[in-house]
């Protein structure tokens, strides 16, 4: 690999790191802890391909496309972390979140999954571990997943706060961006050279949005009261349970 | 190929929406809402029950000059201004499919009990009556003010239908929350630029 090539995979780490330390600050893993997860997840994937290459090159391929197959499904974990954010709790809205992800999806995927059956990759390097159609299509799907539920919080003006506004804007440009890589692979064959570029480098994108969302934590009001009243709710009940502990202590001295 | 177009177009619209989600402002109350307002009406309703209908779409006076040649270049004057005067009603009417519907979100967002169906119903209702709206003003416009009583005579019921439709749930709200729901959506009509009062 060119040396400069090292740019990338460093960048991507020193970000990923940078996010996760600003996670761990305020509570926010615990308040994020699915988009915390994918985080760890590709923090750790991406620094074990570095020994990898190192050490066996041979296998770095196929690591690597395992471990973005793995990433694959960890994104859902990400739409989830947005559609609980924008709706905590049990609301009219979030019925109607719910409601509507459900009835685009059921018209959505039966269409990506006919579209794509009869699609077929050209791409034969790729193919041998992971098809850039499946790639497409599961990114186009995921895009949908996050934007249905960010048309509803818009219409109905909910309030994201930012860290909900940079963790769609930065999905979402990834996921759009990346399947349409995938897509433009196919098509044009001169593409290649910057699809090798333009795949980590909306990856980075992604990770320095996020990276300025979650600096500070800016929840959506509604979830910040819900947190509140948990937390003024465990407080009332440690205060119950400890006054009851003073109380049978001094009754035992 | 029919794949990859669709990838293609649903990026686009898709990162033209993140753009736009991006783009607006949290919570939509203005910082200093003029709490001194008059009274507001619940969503401001002004063009559907404006003057009398048959006074706005009649043709008899126009047909009266019409047949007095002397009179036709008043006739035209007067075809004219009417023309002018149903396209300013039309315009009044889609503010307040606009208005109405602002007005749906607004209670649905402030925790009105409705159901998806319902939504559903007043989305598609919504769109209809604003592309319907459209395509009269383009006929009015086109073909003049006399032509389409029953046209403009349907846009009007169809705007009267969606606003009983639209609010009949407001008869759900505890009256307990009706002034608080009065006053934010006062707050609200204030921050879009709009007249209240």
């Amino acid at each position: 690999m060119h040396p400069l090539l090292y740019v990338f995979p460093c960048s991507a780490i020193l970000l990923e790191g940078l996010l996760l330390w600003r996670l761990s600050k305020h509570g926010l893993a615990s308040r994020y802890l699915h988009l915390t997860v994918f985080v760890l997840y590709r923090f750790l994937g991406d620094a074990i391909l570095f020994p990898i290459n190192r050490y066996k090159p041979d296998w770095f391929a196929v690591a690597y496309w395992r471990l973005e197959a793995i990433t694959l499904s960890l994104q859902f974990l990400v739409n989830w972390e947005f559609f609980r954010g924008a709706f905590p709790r049990r609301s009219i809205l979030h019925d109607i979140g719910w409601k509507m992800l459900l009835a685009v999806e059921l018209g959505a995927l039966p269409a990506i999954v006919v579209l794509s059956w009869g699609q077929a990759s050209s791409m034969h390097y790729l193919r041998l571990h992971l098809s850039p159609v499946v790639e497409q299509y599961f990114c186009l799907a995921q895009a949908i997943l996050l934007l249905t539920p960010a048309t509803v919080a818009w219409y109905y003006r909910v309030p994201l706060g930012r860290n909900l506004r940079g963790l769609c804007l930065g999905f979402g440009i990834y996921l759009l961006v990346r399947s349409v890589n995938f897509a433009g692979l196919q098509v044009f064959r001169g593409f290649v050279p910057y699809w090798r570029l333009r795949t980590p480098m909306t990856f980075i994108a992604m990770i320095a949005v996020w990276l300025w969302a979650f600096w500070e934590y800016a929840p959506p009001p509604e979830q910040a009261s819900l947190v509140e009243d948990q937390y003024s709710q465990w407080k009332t009940e440690w205060q119950h349970l400890w006054s009851r502990t003073m109380a049978l202590l001094r009754r035992g001295i | 190929m029919v794949g990859i177009i669709v990838t293609f177009l649903v990026s686009a619209l898709g990162l033209c929406l993140l753009f736009v989600f991006f783009l607006r402002q949290d919570g939509t109350v203005g910082k200093h809402p003029n709490d001194n307002q008059a009274h507001v009406p619940i969503a401001g309703l002004s063009a559907v029950f404006f003057p009398p209908f048959d006074i706005i779409v009649g043709n008899d006076d126009y047909r009266s000059l019409r047949s007095r040649p002397e009179l036709k270049s008043v006739s035209e004057m007067f075809r004219r201004d009417r023309r002018r005067i149903v396209l300013t009603w039309l315009d009044e009417l889609r503010k307040d499919v606009h208005i109405l519907w602002e007005f749906r979100r607004f209670l649905v967002g402030n925790g009105l009990l409705v159901t998806f169906r319902e939504e559903a119903g007043i989305v598609f209702a919504g769109l209809l009556a604003l592309l319907y709206l459209k395509v009269v003003r383009a006929a009015v416009f086109f073909f003049g003010p006399f032509a389409l009583h029953g046209t403009l005579g349907n846009a009007r019921l169809l705007v009267e239908w969606l606003s009983t439709w639209g609010l009949a749930p407001l008869a759900r709200v505890p009256a307990a929350r009706m002034a608080e729901i009065e006053q934010r959506w006062t707050q609200q009509l204030l921050a879009m630029g709009m007249r209240t009062g």
